[in-house]
């Protein structure tokens, strides 16, 4: 292959070593105004009234907008609709918007905005899962304070646990944790000629934007135009309306240009944030290792608002036995509202929780088993030919094993590199190594979920790839363009790239679910091959040949000792009034999971793979240092292994924070200076290995590796620490305290 | 509030301005300059988007007051190379993997080029040091250490 | 960033500059790298009339050998330190504990002076300039004064000087060349962020290298204002140096901090792990002596 499997340039890597690339706050218009948000100071109370009297009279203020000024059903949300523009009866937490300033200058809508007083009559709020389960004061919805309960059934779980040797309990707990990405919430908004709302928004799903501000505020699609601006990242949090519909309001009154940025504290106050898990984990195992039942009962916090809440309970349900072949198998899974900061979509959406868990099971049982931690997972693992626990057999492309076994390959290699320098540690250093190994389904849980593409032709033979796909730094502008590139075998550089801009383009569906490279990248592939199909008829009335004996090769048709190419197929086709255009569209294989039992095909592929990890465990102060990780994950196929390594090696530094020291503490964590993640000198080499087990269904055999990068870090480095410290630590992250409090409770002791 | 003259030199080019004191580095580069370059993070010394070099030494220009710099020389990331005349890190970012969102790599870039016009050789160590007040939560920081290390290596063999 | 309304003032010569400071002694600031003031102006913890620039003071701007101790002016960078060739000789724990300090950008911006002024209790410099018994000399139009860098703090946050002095002066003892030094710190990461706890040591060894004659030793953030544990240094001098004694002495740490503070000061991670990390720098600071043991 030409361009597939190449580590070619990034798209826009050029545009981003010289400072070039213009992200939504570096873009200049004349004459915008700047907006800010007045935001609740209590998690729930009634708006009685807000008084903008004064802010109004602030030099500079243009105008300040309330609920009242939405013109239509003022709701949006991804999944539930329950989330408004501007709050009309009440907030439901501390950051709600109930205002919005329009002013000349940063400064004036900052003033006017803290000059905006609101009267509040507070409503008990509830601020754990217990608290909504349990109270009988106003809920957070009308609905209810349970927002949605999931049920994975299979086989008999009395029976199941009858037959066990032996059992593993335990409650496992994860914290609320920050997506941390550098570039904030920003965006910018004109009228264009036609009056048409244009507005340049850092984010993830233009498609969805344009739908949900249109709805809200009582707009026709076409009048309102999403342009996805570059996007300093996302990881899950700009896939919720943020400033698009502040930006959308401002621009529809006033008729100039507006622009809003989040301040990081206004992100870490209310841009959504990963759900709080507690996990209560019950297996039963054979003494040879074999597990015979998992009992899984867990709940989320979804905080004052739905979200993505819905996705992450099925989809952490259908993960959290994990990679594994287990006959009796019970999940249930609660989702709460609750009056904290509203969590929603963060890069592995419930399996980064759930597999914390499922790992922290098969180390207990490798330990009781007295079996390696290796084989405990090759004995249970899923191959071609298994059944799921929502009852799917899997066809192909299975690589758990594969990673497993090139990790120990890989460990055993380093250790017989690292016997001849023997490091002397003090002694107060404890070492440990832990592994942990994972699944995870690409695209949206038991849902469809497509992608549409298109390639068009100019005149000149010149071909652009048009898809709807948001690049967020995880490379789906190069990858889609290789995909295509290669099925339409032109060079890489030759094919040009107009993408996330409802203007131009057609819904790929979010970023997210690592379902860009599979499903887009089906789509845009079979665009590619209907405009060479199209091309094809063409040459073949061009050149009088049948269309079947016509061959494709790198631009050129040919046929019987004729050849005609691409340039002059499109200028014949444009001189009869047609525009060349290849149309691609692909939605997976799935089924919708059975309400009761849970059973379905939610994914149509699933990528595996194993993670080892070496920490030292300073005792004395509960300082951990990871040493070294061996990442292995299974992608189908690597269209791009330097993008792919790139992904692995951020998804291990990810993995480092929320191992030892990522928390979000809804009023207290405010800024970077109080939420801490991983420096470069907090991450330590990392071998990258990519095991390729060919998905069928995926573009030349490819899966996804966004989301699964980031998921066994953690657990491989708990259990390591475990290990270390021959202790089992159960919630996260494991920060100084909660090691310092294992050590002074274990046998290890800190001394000399 | 009394305006003050200040006069420097920004990427080679002798400049003198008068200017509102209550203004960061940042804010007078991104909007009174039209350098969008260096990145608006978190605005409190803590990210390293915003790095720019000052008298040859980096800092967090969102934490530097704009009359600070008079009589200094600063660079930003619009004068280390152009598309057409890339900086040995620049190419080296881009041959490497070194970029994903793109957003921290000005910073990194900077931070990167002050080792590499301060030190002939530098190892891994020194590089990962150097970008250690550089936050990027996309690339695990391997691709750019690859990078500046590839660069270096490059420039000792000529 | 939304800055409030100031005046920016500079002067080239510390006379005129604490002539202004006098004749607007409570309506300024000074400002030397800026990391901490613009982290308050931003906040709106402080709104001066007058921002007063130190960074042409050349008579501020020093690393100076004056045979038995080391004068250093206060708007000497952090980067400064880490590269003094001076300091890197006799007190090199001083130029250690400015190299862990935030990130590259902050010490390259950031001063000692600052440092000091700014009175965090989990200042950097602070532990290392107590094992150097640090002098620090405080000017205004008026008047000069000397304390020790212990005087020198109050509180928290806040330190002894007027609104129209500065400080001109920072003076760290010399000791003799073969001392054994060390500064060690717990943090949750290992770059950009503050001392969850540090320990700046100091041990004059005696010939043999077998006892100490001096010990010095001096935690931070673990108590509200810098202080020097002698209770623990007499331990470490009591007798031939052995891991016992270095534990014992870790300990006597761990409860004079206790208590020195109101014990929600000290949460109940410190307890354990100041003493873990004093037994790691004084071992560290043994390692650089060579064979001891």
């Amino acid at each position: 292959m030409r361009t597939v499997g190449k580590s070619v340039d990034r798209r826009g890597a050029l545009e981003a070593v010289t400072g070039k690339t213009l992200y939504s706050d570096d873009i200049k218009m004349e004459n915008v105004a700047h907006l800010k948000v007045v935001r609740s100071t209590r998690p729930h109370a009634l708006i009685k009234k807000i008084d903008t009297s004064i802010a109004e009279h602030i030099p500079g203020v243009i105008r300040i907008f309330t609920s009242k000024d939405i013109r239509g059903t003022n709701r949006y949300g991804i999944i539930n609709k329950d989330q408004e523009v501007l709050v009309e009866r009440k907030a439901r937490y501390v950051g709600d918007p109930i205002a919005l300033v329009a002013a000349e200058s940063e400064s004036a809508a900052a003033q006017a905005a803290d000059a905006v007083t609101v009267e509040y009559e507070d409503i008990p709020p509830v601020l754990t899962v217990e608290e909504a389960k349990n109270s009988d004061t106003e809920p957070v919805h009308e609905k209810g304070n349970l927002l949605f309960t999931r049920d994975i059934i299979k086989g008999d779980i009395d029976k199941g646990f009858d037959e066990a040797n032996i059992i593993i309990e335990d409650t496992y707990t994860t914290p609320m944790i920050a997506h941390g990405y550098v570039e904030t919430e920003a965006g910018i908004g004109f009228l264009d000629e036609k009056g048409t709302i244009v507005i340049k928004v850092s984010t993830q799903n233009p498609h969805y934007d344009q739908r949900d501000v249109a709805a809200a505020l009582d707009l026709n699609t076409d009048q309102i135009r999403i342009i996805q601006a570059p996007t300093g990242a996302a990881f899950g949090g700009k896939l919720d309306i943020s400033v698009q519909g502040f930006i959308a309001l401002a621009a529809q009154h006033l008729k100039r240009p507006v622009k809003l940025r989040y301040t990081l504290e206004e992100t870490m106050l209310s841009a959504c944030k990963r759900h709080a898990m507690v996990i209560h984990y019950k297996t039963g195992a054979k003494k040879d290792g074999k597990i015979t039942a998992v009992d899984v009962k867990f709940t989320l916090d979804t905080g004052a608002y739905a979200s993505y809440g819905l996705a992450v309970i099925s989809r952490a349900a259908v993960h959290a036995l994990g990679p594994y072949d287990v006959q009796n198998v019970n999940i249930h899974g609660e989702v709460y509202y609750t009056n904290n900061i509203w969590a929603g979509a963060m890069r592995g959406f419930g399996v980064p929780q759930v597999s914390f868990a499922h790992e922290g099971q098969m180390d207990s049982l490798a330990k009781a088993l007295d079996i390696d931690p290796f084989e405990i997972r090759m004995i249970n693992a899923l191959k071609a030919g298994s059944t799921t626990v929502t009852g799917q057999v899997l066809n192909a492309s299975v690589g758990i094993t594969e990673t497993l076994q090139k990790v120990k390959t890989a460990k055993e290699n380093r250790e017989n590199k690292l016997k001849s320098n023997d490091k002397k540690l003090s002694p107060w250093i404890k070492q440990g190594w832990g592994l942990a190994s994972f699944w995870y389904g690409i695209g949206n849980t038991g849902m469809s979920n497509p992608s549409t593409a298109r390639v068009e032709a100019d005149k000149e033979g010149q071909l652009t790839l048009f898809t709807g796909a948001a690049e967020i730094g995880q490379g789906s502008d190069t990858v889609l363009t290789q995909i295509a590139a290669e099925a339409l075998q032109i060079p890489y550089k030759r094919l040009n790239l107009v993408r996330a801009d409802t203007g131009l383009t057609t819904n790929a569906g979010a970023t997210s679910a690592s379902r860009q490279t599979y499903i887009s990248g089906n789509a845009v592939k079979l665009a590619a091959e209907d405009l060479i199909q199209k091309f094809t008829e063409e040459a073949s009335r061009k050149l009088d040949v049948p269309s079947e004996e016509i061959i494709y090769e790198k631009g050129e048709f040919k046929g019987r000792g004729k050849s005609i190419d691409i340039k002059s197929l499109a200028g014949q086709l444009y001189k009869k009034g047609q525009i060349p255009i290849g149309e691609g569209f692909f939605d997976p294989f799935i089924t919708m999971l059975d309400k009761k039992t849970g059973h379905g095909i939610p994914y149509a592929t699933y990528t595996f793979g194993t993670y080892y990890v070496e920490v030292e465990v300073d005792t004395g102060t509960g300082e951990v240092s990871v040493k070294y990780v061996i990442a292995a994950v299974d992608v189908g196929k690597a269209i791009n292994p330097s993008n792919v390594a790139g992904q692995i090696i951020g998804g291990v530094a990810m993995g480092i924070g929320y191992a030892l020291m990522e928390e979000f503490n809804p009023g207290k964590t405010q800024s970077f200076t109080d939420y801490l993640y991983p420096t470069s000198m907090d991450v330590p080499p990392v071998e990258v290995i990519i095991v390729e087990d060919p998905e069928p269904s995926g573009p030349y055999g490819a899966k996804g590796v966004g989301e699964p990068a980031l998921i066994p870090t953690a657990p491989a480095i708990i259990s390591a620490i475990n290990q270390a410290l021959n202790i089992k630590i159960i919630d996260l992250p494991a920060k100084l305290e909660r090691v310092m409090k294992t050590v002074l409770r274990s046998s290890v002791s800190g001394g000399i | 509030m009394k305006n003050v003259i200040i006069t420097f030199v920004l990427n080679g080019k002798k400049m003198t301005m008068e200017i509102l004191p209550n203004i960061s580095l940042l804010d007078l580069l991104r909007d009174h300059l039209g350098l969008t370059g260096a990145k608006k993070g978190c605005e409190t010394g803590e990210c390293g988007a915003c790095t720019v070099l000052m008298n040859g030494k980096a800092v967090n220009s969102c934490i530097v007051l704009a009359p600070q710099i008079n009589g200094k020389e600063i660079q930003t990331i619009e004068g280390v190379g152009t598309e057409s005349s890339l900086h040995p890190l620049q190419r080296a970012f881009v041959e490497k993997g070194a970029v994903q969102c793109g957003f921290c790599t000005p910073g990194m870039l900077m931070s990167l080029k002050a080792l590499y016009d301060e030190k002939a050789k530098a190892g891994r160590e020194e590089i990962k040091r150097a970008i250690s007040g550089n936050l990027c939560r996309c690339t695990g920081y391997q691709q750019i250490i690859e990078a500046a290390d590839t660069a270096f290596k490059a420039r000792s063999e000529k | 960033m939304i800055l409030p309304e100031f005046d920016f003032v500079t002067f080239n010569t510390l006379e005129e500059t604490l002539s202004f400071l006098y004749r607007h002694s409570d309506e300024s600031k000074l400002i030397a790298g800026g990391t901490d003031l613009m982290i308050k102006l931003k906040s709106g913890e402080i709104a001066p009339k007058y921002i007063v620039n130190l960074s042409r003071c050349e008579d501020l701007n020093y690393v100076k050998d004056n045979n038995g101790n080391i004068s250093i002016g206060p708007i000497v960078t952090h980067t400064e330190l880490i590269n003094s060739s001076l300091l890197n000789k006799f007190v090199p724990v001083l130029s250690d504990a400015a190299g862990v300090i935030g990130s590259p950008q902050i010490r390259n911006q950031g001063t000692i002076g600052g440092n000091i002024c700014n009175a965090s209790p989990s200042a950097d410099t602070v532990p290392a300039l107590m094992v150097l018994n640090s002098r620090v000399k405080i000017v205004s139009h008026d008047e000069e004064r000397w304390t020790s860098l212990k005087d020198f703090f109050l509180s928290p946050h806040q330190t002894i000087l007027k609104g129209n002095e500065l400080v001109a002066k920072i003076e760290v003892e010399k000791l003799a060349e073969d001392t054994l030094f060390s500064f060690q710190r717990v943090t949750r990461r290992k770059a950009m962020d503050i001392a969850q706890m540090s320990v700046a040591v100091a041990l004059v060894m005696d010939e043999n290298k077998e006892r100490v004659l001096e010990a010095r030793i001096s935690p931070g953030s673990v108590t509200p204002t810098p202080v020097r544990i002698h209770e623990a240094e007499k331990i470490l001098e009591s007798g031939k140096l052995t891991d016992r004694l270095i534990e014992l002495a870790s300990e006597e740490i761990s409860l004079r901090a206790i208590d020195m503070t109101d014990t929600l000061w000290i949460p109940e991670y410190k307890r354990p792990a100041i003493k873990g990390l004093a037994i790691r720098t004084i071992k560290d600071a043994m390692s650089k002596g060579g064979e001891i043991q």
